[in-house]
């Protein structure tokens, strides 16, 4: 079956996005981002600790993975910009996925800065991926503002609640359609990852529910299973919840009747 | 003379370049990224961009993240 996934101009066949952070081992990592299919990973910028030595992630995501930097640790737009300048000038492309927090306690992203930040770096002809609330007025102003895909969080980063914010995102999908809908944040599980793309997302990108697995290289390919498995009863077309009964096996011919 | 690396001071011998500079720190180079007082420093002009009293130095690396 032909279903291409089209993003910031490119054309992609996995429509499963994979964060880096929070793997026991880069070893670890490099067999999930294999196992999941997954053509994009997020990657994040940070200072380096000049007391200890690190080993170079770009060693363990193969090459042919679209990188897209994040700008995690941004407080405001500004930060951000700056933080997708860095990447683009030291060689590591020009997509990034905008991440503006102000609050440490529930990690959710400010609206109003990444909005600003987007209109910056999608002038400056980066591809931008803003990991926003999911807000419509929000969605077409970023939409506005140049965004190549946007990324409504499914509930508060790293804590596995799944689609809390169903609702919400199906708005965006019923009434956003210039760029794709990736679900970002909170996927806890492939059944998860298959709810969002059953509800039409185009998308999704998990980190913390593979990366804490017990056996992360096993959960990559669950999660694959999943987003493929939503994928295709979307296409397909479902059939609608009733309220009431219906009979999957013929009501005539019964075999006690007259 | 004085400079600022990550954000902490750092005494270093006069008029270093970023290649000493790397060096000194013990960075690995393949995998650094130099941002000097805002702008960031291709590898191949490390050596001979001279530094200056004052001036900020970040050493910077991708990381994990999502």
């Amino acid at each position: 079956m032909e279903d291409r996934f089209m993003l910031g101009g490119k054309e992609f066949s996995s429509r499963f996005l994979l964060g880096t952070g929070k793997f026991g081992s880069k070893k670890a990592m490099e067999q999930a981002i294999i196992q999941s299919g997954t053509e994009i990973v997020t990657v994040a910028l940070r200072r380096i600790d000049l007391e200890q030595t690190e080993e170079n992630i770009l060693a363990y995501i193969p090459e042919n993975i679209t990188l897209m930097v994040n700008t995690s640790g941004a407080r405001n737009a500004l930060e951000a910009v700056r933080i997708a300048r860095i990447a683009r000038e030291a060689g590591y492309g020009n997509w990034v996925k905008i991440e503006v927090i102000n609050d440490s306690r529930y990690l959710l992203p400010d609206n109003h800065e990444t909005i600003k930040a987007t209109e910056t770096l999608a002038a400056e002809g980066f591809v931008v991926l803003p990991y926003m609330h999911p807000d419509l007025y929000a969605g077409k102003a970023l939409v506005q503002a140049g965004a190549a895909a946007i990324m409504p969080l499914g509930s508060l980063i790293g804590s596995n609640q799944g689609l809390k914010m169903r609702t919400l995102i199906e708005v965006l999908i019923e009434e956003i359609d210039e760029v794709p809908i990736i679900v970002d944040a909170g996927i806890g599980r492939p059944s998860h990852a298959a709810e969002a793309m059953e509800i039409g997302a185009d998308a999704v990108l998990v980190n913390t529910a593979i990366a804490v697995a017990e056996d992360p290289v096993l959960m990559a390919r669950a999660f694959a299973k999943g987003v493929e498995a939503g994928r295709m009863a979307y296409l397909a077309g479902m059939g609608r919840e009733q309220g009431i009964a219906s009979a999957s096996s013929p009501l005539t011919g019964f075999l006690y009747d007259e | 003379m004085r400079i600022i690396v990550n954000g902490k001071p750092l005494e270093v011998k006069e008029k270093p370049d970023l290649r000493d500079l790397v060096l000194f720190c013990k960075i690995s180079p393949e995998s650094a990224i130099i941002e000097l007082n805002g702008t960031v420093i291709r590898k191949a002009l490390w050596a001979g961009t001279i530094l200056n009293e004052d001036d900020r130095v970040e050493f910077i690396s991708l990381v994990g993240g999502g």
